[in-house]
């Protein structure tokens, strides 16, 4: 009896966390999109009444709309880039044992244990070296190092889920190599490869600090316009533009969920 | 030996692993129809052989050819073999007709011919009704017959299987077992087939091949490998038995070290003598011969048998014998045996 009213007692406290916790995490979010309807010229929550004006504001604004222009451009190349190289590694890392095969996987993994700060300072100065400063493709090269690694590490993650068998059952079927990675094992780890694309454009497109190293005169990406226009003005203009922000995440998400079938992307 | 019928020839094939032997050295011809069974224990190099015919490892040493053709550089995907793997190996992303139509489309077979092959073929494993299920909505023994479908649907030359039992209950493996055996055989398939379960390997193979550490012990009909064992180890890995080591005399009489007298027909010299425990009987029921006094050291009940652990002398032997209601030996018993000499086999013993 006591130990079940233990039990009743500690999964109403494990759920009251679980939202809790859910509750800080979409807080913010949801704060940001209410305050973004507003019809008046302040951010305040709760808004007074909805209204869509900063939104037509935000479209109007070119600055803005080139910076999202960009940032999705940049998003978008970083991420197919990424997943190229990253399947690259990952077939390599995963089908050959070879020297130095260790040192080559924490090579890639390590931007995500650099601070961001320190990559940054490197690459602007490594670029003013190479002549890539103050260029796309500098800005392009500088998003794809820091979305690699995500890319390798949800690839890794399914390929080593996955059965080599099923490649070999496939060769006994007369399937050439090329058969047998277009017919078997792409087909397999598309839910992988969905993801990894995922965490690539979501972690490029909502970067800020190494874009604010790397951005330069008309190429500002949307999240650094963002915080420089907040530096001056605190009107629900850059609400409206963060909300935009956090929409494409969402829809991003969304849409490789959908992609990738049964599966949960993340 | 003769070539004419030889589908599939290893010859001195090796593979070592950073020069640890998997398999030493092996060679076999497999004639056409033959079903011939790998047998030994786990880690002594049946799939790593199974492997190399299919064209997923390379050997180290010697050369496979199938059908007179060297084959040994050449790669999986042009070898003319189906396999049927441990976990099968399903593509889960495809449902079992599907499965079956895979090979057939790498092949560039025609739509309806297509139709036609995986029809006869779900048909003769009884899954036609299953056609359009997904590989994880079947049971183990349903994925057994998908996995040999798709490997059958191609009609290779040669069936590779590796343990395809081992996944699957003690009944249903029983009858599964004879399906298989029965399919293969109206087909007329090549068939080698990999299993560290004996009585498996007696039931299904024309021959069998034992291995021990990657070698060779003896190739033989199930038969001959049970009845003249070329060695401890097969002795010992074959059904059960007692061993007795001892002397053999001029006039072909073995006593062992523990003061057993045989007879048999072999050479003088030190020697090895394997008694099996069905031949070892009760007295009465070999009134002819000589009878010995032998303690009873355990008792199990197998319903069909009994097997008793005895002790004559310093010697050990097991009998699988049947005892009247309320008759059987206990532990400490004295009872009278008789050993049938067509059960005593003298292994030759290795240096
Ligand atoms: N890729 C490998 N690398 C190193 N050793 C291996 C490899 N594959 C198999 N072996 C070794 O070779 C031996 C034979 O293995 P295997 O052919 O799988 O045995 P079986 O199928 O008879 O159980 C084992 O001792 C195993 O440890
Ligand atoms: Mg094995």
């Amino acid at each position: 009896m006591s130990v079940d009213l233990h039990d009743r007692l500690l999964s109403v406290i494990g759920a009251l966390v679980r939202w809790l916790v859910y509750a800080m995490l979409l807080l913010p979010a949801i704060i940001v999109v209410a305050t973004s309807l507003t019809p008046g010229t302040t951010l305040t929550f709760p808004p007074p009444g909805i209204s869509l004006r900063w939104y037509i504001a935000a479209w109007e604004s070119s600055l803005f709309m080139n910076a999202l222009g960009l940032s999705l451009k940049l998003a978008a190349l970083a991420t197919v880039c990424s997943l190229v190289i990253g399947l690259a590694a990952t077939f390599a890392l995963d089908r050959h044992a070879f020297r130095g095969r260790d040192l080559i996987q924490s090579f890639l993994l390590s931007p995500l244990l650099i601070p961001t700060v320190v990559l940054g300072l490197g690459l602007i100065q490594f670029f003013v070296w190479i002549g890539l400063n103050q260029t796309f493709a500098g800005l392009l090269l500088g998003h794809i190092v820091i979305t690699l690694p995500y890319v390798v590490r949800t690839l890794t993650a399914s390929m080593v889920l996955f059965d080599r068998n099923l490649e070999q059952a496939a060769m006994s079927l007369r399937a050439t190599p090329t058969t047998v990675i277009r017919t078997i094992t792409i087909p397999l780890l598309l839910p992988g490869i969905i993801s990894a694309m995922v965490f690539a454009f979501v972690t490029s497109f909502g970067n800020v600090t190494l874009s604010i190293f790397l951005s330069y005169e008309d190429k500002i990406t949307l999240p650094v316009h963002v915080l420089t226009y907040v530096e001056q003005n605190y009107d629900p203009l850059v609400a409206a533009v963060s909300s935009i922000v956090i929409f494409v995440t969402v829809l991003t998400i969304f849409l490789a969920d959908r992609l990738s079938g049964s599966k949960p992307v993340i | 030996m003769q070539a004419q019928n030889v589908v599939v020839s290893f010859k001195n094939i090796q593979k070592t692993y950073g020069g640890v032997k998997a398999v030493a050295a092996i060679s076999l011809d497999i004639r056409k129809g033959e079903l011939v069974c790998l047998l030994g224990p786990s880690g002594c190099g049946k799939t790593t052989t199974l492997r190399m015919l299919a064209g997923f490892i390379d050997p180290t040493g010697g050369d496979i050819s199938i059908e007179g053709q060297d084959v040994t550089k050449l790669p999986a995907y042009r070898r003319d073999i189906g396999i049927v793997f441990q976990n099968y190996a399903l593509f889960p992303h495809m449902t079992v007709a599907k499965n079956v139509e895979y090979g057939l489309v790498n092949i560039g077979m025609r739509k309806a011919e297509r139709r036609e092959r995986i029809q006869d073929i779900l048909r003769r494993v009884e899954l036609q009704h299953l056609s359009d299920r997904y590989p994880r909505a079947l049971s183990g023994g349903q994925q057994q017959r998908v996995a040999l479908a798709r490997a059958l649907a191609l009609q290779p030359k040669v069936l590779l299987l590796d343990e395809p039992f081992s996944n699957l209950d003690a009944q249903l493996r029983v009858r599964l077992r004879e399906d298989l055996h029965g399919l293969i055989k109206s087909l007329n398939m090549t068939t080698l087939f990999v299993t560290h379960d004996q009585e498996e390997a007696l039931t299904l193979a024309d021959r069998i091949v034992v291995m021990n550490q990657g070698l060779v012990e003896q190739i033989g009909s199930p038969e001959e490998v049970y009845d003249a064992p070329a060695s401890r180890f097969v002795a010992q890995f074959i059904g059960t038995c007692a061993l007795l080591e001892g002397n053999i005399d001029g006039s072909g009489l073995f006593t062992s070290n523990g003061g057993l007298r045989l007879p048999t027909k072999a050479n003088p010299g030190p020697a090895t003598v394997v008694v099996r425990p069905e031949f070892v009987r009760r007295a009465d029921e070999l009134a002819t011969l000589q009878a010995h006094h032998a303690r009873v050291e355990a008792s199990d009940y197998h319903g069909h048998v009994s097997r008793l652990q005895l002790s004559i002398g310093y010697d050990q032997l097991l009998m699988d014998a049947r005892f009247p209601v309320g008759m059987k030996p206990q532990r400490g018993d004295t009872i009278k045996i008789a050993i049938d000499p067509g059960g005593v086999r003298v292994v030759p013993n290795q240096v």
